[in-house]
């Protein structure tokens, strides 16, 4: 049996192998898929935009850089793709408002509490449904928030600030 | 109270909410608080969405797996268009400079149409791209 982790993939994606980039997507997809249905609101589109990311990805993988994590560079890929979708001139957009599609219910707080919540992130900007989820969901720092979205931590830190601040506007 | 010192205030204060290194000290961030009345429901508004946030988790995908649509758009996709126009201003690049060499070549009449050549070949250009490829774009936006 082949152990396979991610640089091992990596080098054997360089090398052509296909198998290796499935074990990529596999290993990313579910990740993948919440990150992009936070930044689009609704699932359907979400998956487009993740398949499209893995496609960009497999036909860039000569440029990915060894030394570095495979997911963030990936994340660069998927947002791009995002934000295309989102600028497509006549694109619809269909935000889920029946379902919550980013938070998960039943959690600690009730069901009404993450409904609302959900609909107020809907309300939000894409940048800053990404941001605040990317922070509160993940729990990700604000220095690797900046590395991520390659904007500086004050950046970082004062649209957080803003962002939050519409967002408890949006649930009063 | 000044406008900056407020801000600076309510991101220190958020940052330590948040587990982050403040930029303000807690006896400077304090002394602002206790006289500004604006920035006390500020963070207390700051406060009750971090918390509500704070209980959430991420909705997971169930079962999804995209290996099948992803190879099979791998396979399908065609060429990007930058790489074909690429291509495209390759081949004129090379083919200007063998018909620049073959100028070069001293006592060789090509004749008129030879002298044409580089005319024909920007029409051509214009007919293929249906627009003026020596266009410069000028709303040129950085992606994301």
């Amino acid at each position: 049996m082949v152990i396979m982790d991610d640089s091992i993939a990596l080098k054997n994606c360089l090398d052509g192998d296909k198998e290796s980039f499935r074990y990529l997507v596999e290993r990313y997809q579910n990740q993948a898929v919440g990150h992009a249905t936070a930044v689009l609101g609704n699932r359907e589109d979400a998956l487009d935009a993740v398949q499209e990311a893995f496609v960009d990805a497999f036909r860039a993988i000569d440029k990915f850089d060894s030394s570095r994590r495979f997911y963030p560079w990936f994340y660069v890929l998927l947002r791009n793709r995002c934000f295309k979708m989102l600028a497509t001139p006549g694109r619809q957009n269909t935000i889920s408002k029946e379902d919550s599609e980013i938070l998960a219910p039943g959690n600690e707080s009730s069901i009404e509490d993450t409904l609302a919540l959900e609909a107020a992130l809907l309300a939000l900007t894409p940048e800053d449904r990404e941001l605040i989820t990317l922070k509160y969901l993940d729990g990700l720092s604000y220095q690797e928030l900046a590395n991520l979205l390659q904007i500086p931590r004050g950046t970082v830190m004062s649209r957080l600030f803003y962002a939050r601040k519409q967002l408890q506007a949006k649930l009063t | 109270m000044k406008v900056d010192e407020c801000e600076e205030t309510l991101l220190s204060m958020v940052a330590e909410m948040d587990g982050e290194t403040p930029i303000l000290s807690p006896e400077q961030t304090a002394r602002h608080v206790t006289g500004c009345e604006r920035c006390r429901a500020e963070i207390e508004r700051q406060k009750a969405a971090v918390n509500l946030l704070q209980r959430q988790k991420r909705q997971t995908a169930d079962a999804i797996d995209l290996w099948l649509e992803v190879e099979k758009r791998i396979h399908n996709k065609p060429v990007p268009e930058s790489v074909r126009a690429r291509y495209y201003f390759f081949l004129l690049g090379a083919i200007l400079v063998i018909y620049k060499l073959l100028e070069m070549i001293p006592a060789q009449d090509w004749g008129f149409w030879f002298k044409l050549a580089p005319l024909a070949l920007v029409a051509a250009l214009f007919y293929f791209f249906r627009e003026n490829p020596f266009k410069i774009n000028t709303e040129l936006k950085l992606e994301g």
